[in-house]
């Protein structure tokens, strides 16, 4: 392959604490002490190895709770593996579904709150504000709350802020899915773009169609573990087979 | 094994991979805040505007509280109580412990909440955590600004006059400012670790409040020598009087300055890395 490696994942594994009662501190800090009973380990993932190269689209797929989420979560380095590595050519950007980072504020000062945490000036976000309100499409709600946004408006504003700044790897979770068609025609317009200039994406979706259309590779993963690598066609052919037997 | 986990931990490899979420050293840290410092004027506006979201007067409030508050002191302590003993302007010198007092009280209480506060924002963008508790102090520090404005008015009007030592003020506030981050962001740390701190904090102020002086001089009060020595310990107390002596003049012992700059230097310096030793747990 001619293109360099953008992911490399090895043995990945992220587990996550559950406490039989969340509030009881002490007895938390007890169970942790003497390995009790109280607290369980769950394992969202279970050692995944994968290397992602440039300029490919990668969907993921799996039903509720096999791991797909905190794959993209772990790749974005914003869960720490709790064993194995994970390596990135450049920081990714994840773009999930309850992206409303100040419910409180406006859609208008949550993008202007988005670019600035990722390190934009402000005179770079003026500039591209207008650009940005015209993808989201939002209007005068732009100046509403964000927490009066429905989850299609929102994943409008959350798709736009989080390709401000074109990143060389974007992680979408589900996002697109709450979307209206149009919106839809128009980000994955946006992804065929990006995947041209060589970027690598990750799609979490539930969508198949929308796999089948805009991925070159789907990865399939069952209760942490990758069941499946290969060509879209033959993933998703097999997927659907077993999910209607 | 060990080895290779090890090479793994560095930032710079041979194939150019980094790891997701790491800021790199300590150096780096600090320097991807300083990239971001817009954030710490932009957020704390709109927070700050958003407070007093739903009210007629709107940011008038911000200038009104500090008056109100003033008012109050001086009838309390200037008409009915007149307990100004060791004091000779007790109301300026109320209202520096007032308003010095609460910049930190303030910034390391809301700050200790800032990170769960922000988990959405966490769980989004990846950016060095120590922006979150720091813009906390920010937007404490843009509240203040009015209260020093209001702080400085009752000095003036109740008879204390400028003077030379006034120019100082900006270091000392630069300092408070410093000295309010570390404390922030180890209490953030903690914080979001152990929601129980939440509890704890107030009482801790409440202690610091009484143990710093705001509303008695600690000379006149305090005549045991050790006792005097043990309140040098108190980094608040140090704060609140090198204010009061380069506003209102009197005396300062080099021990107090000395404990103030100790103070600053450590928990700053111990702040920001004991909260970067978290920083990749903030999400979960």
């Amino acid at each position: 392959m001619e293109h360099e490696i953008a992911i490399r994942l090895e043995d990945v594994f992220v587990d996550y604490e559950v406490f039989a009662d969340k509030h009881l501190t002490l007895r938390r800090l007890a169970a942790q002490r003497f390995k009790g009973r109280d607290s369980k380990l769950v394992h969202a993932l279970k050692g995944i190895s994968n290397t992602i190269y440039e300029g490919e689209v990668l969907g993921v797929i799996g039903s509720n709770g096999s791991g797909k989420s905190t794959l993209l979560s772990v790749i974005a380095g914003l869960l720490p593996p709790s064993n194995g590595s994970v390596l990135v050519k450049s920081q990714p950007a994840l773009l999930g579904v309850n992206a409303a980072l100040k419910p409180e504020l406006s859609g208008d000062r949550n993008i202007e709150i988005g670019a600035l945490a990722m390190g934009l000036k402000m005179s770079e976000i003026n500039s591209y504000k207008t650009q940005i309100q015209e993808f989201t499409e939002l209007g005068e709600a732009l100046d509403r709350p964000m927490r009066t946004y429905s989850s299609g408006m929102r994943s409008r504003l959350a798709f736009s802020i989080a390709t401000i700044k074109t990143p060389e790897i974007l992680l979408i979770d589900e996002a697109l899915a709450v979307g209206d068609a149009e919106f839809r025609k128009k980000s994955l317009k946006k992804i065929r773009e990006m995947q041209s200039d060589a970027k690598t994406i990750i799609m979490v979706t539930h969508n198949l169609s929308e796999i089948r259309k805009t991925c070159t590779r789907a990865l399939w993963i069952e209760k942490g573990l990758l069941k499946m690598d290969g060509e879209v066609k033959e993933v998703l052919d097999l997927y659907e087979q077993q999910s209607t037997s | 094994m060990k080895a290779q986990k090890k090479a793994n931990g560095n930032e710079t490899r041979s194939d150019g991979l980094i790891k997701p979420g790491h800021h790199g050293s300590l150096l780096d840290y600090m320097r991807k805040i300083w990239e971001r410092r817009e954030y710490l004027y932009q957020v704390p506006k709109h927070e700050l505007r958003s407070q007093q979201m739903g009210t007629v007067l709107g940011n008038v409030w911000h200038l009104l509280n500090p008056i109100l508050s003033i008012v109050v002191y001086a009838v309390i302590f200037g008409v009915i109580l007149k307990v100004d003993r060791g004091v000779s302007n007790f109301v300026a010198f109320v209202a520096i412990g007032v308003f010095v007092f609460s910049f930190s009280q303030k910034s390391i209480i809301t700050g200790s909440q800032s990170i769960v506060k922000n988990r959405t924002l966490i769980r989004s963008i990846n950016f060095p955590r120590a922006l979150l508790p720091i813009t906390s102090v920010s937007t404490e520090f843009l509240a203040f600004l009015p209260g020093l404005a209001v702080m400085f008015a009752t000095c003036i009007a109740t008879g204390a006059n400028p003077k030379l030592s006034w120019v100082i003020i900006p270091a000392l506030i630069l300092v408070q400012f410093i000295f309010n981050c570390g404390a922030t962001l180890i209490a953030a740390r903690a914080t979001a670790r152990y929601g129980d701190v939440k509890n704890i904090l107030p009482f801790v102020f409440r202690l610091l409040f009484y143990g710093s002086g705001v509303l008695f001089s600690v000379d006149a009060y305090v005549t045991n020598e050790l006792m005097r020595n043990l309140f040098v310990l108190n980094p608040m107390f140090n704060i609140l009087e090198l204010y009061r002596w380069a506003i209102l003049g009197g005396s300062i012992s080099s021990v107090e300055l000395f404990a103030l700059a100790a103070w600053t230097i450590c928990l700053f310096y111990f702040g920001v890395f004991w909260f970067r030793k978290g920083e990749s747990s903030y999400g979960a």
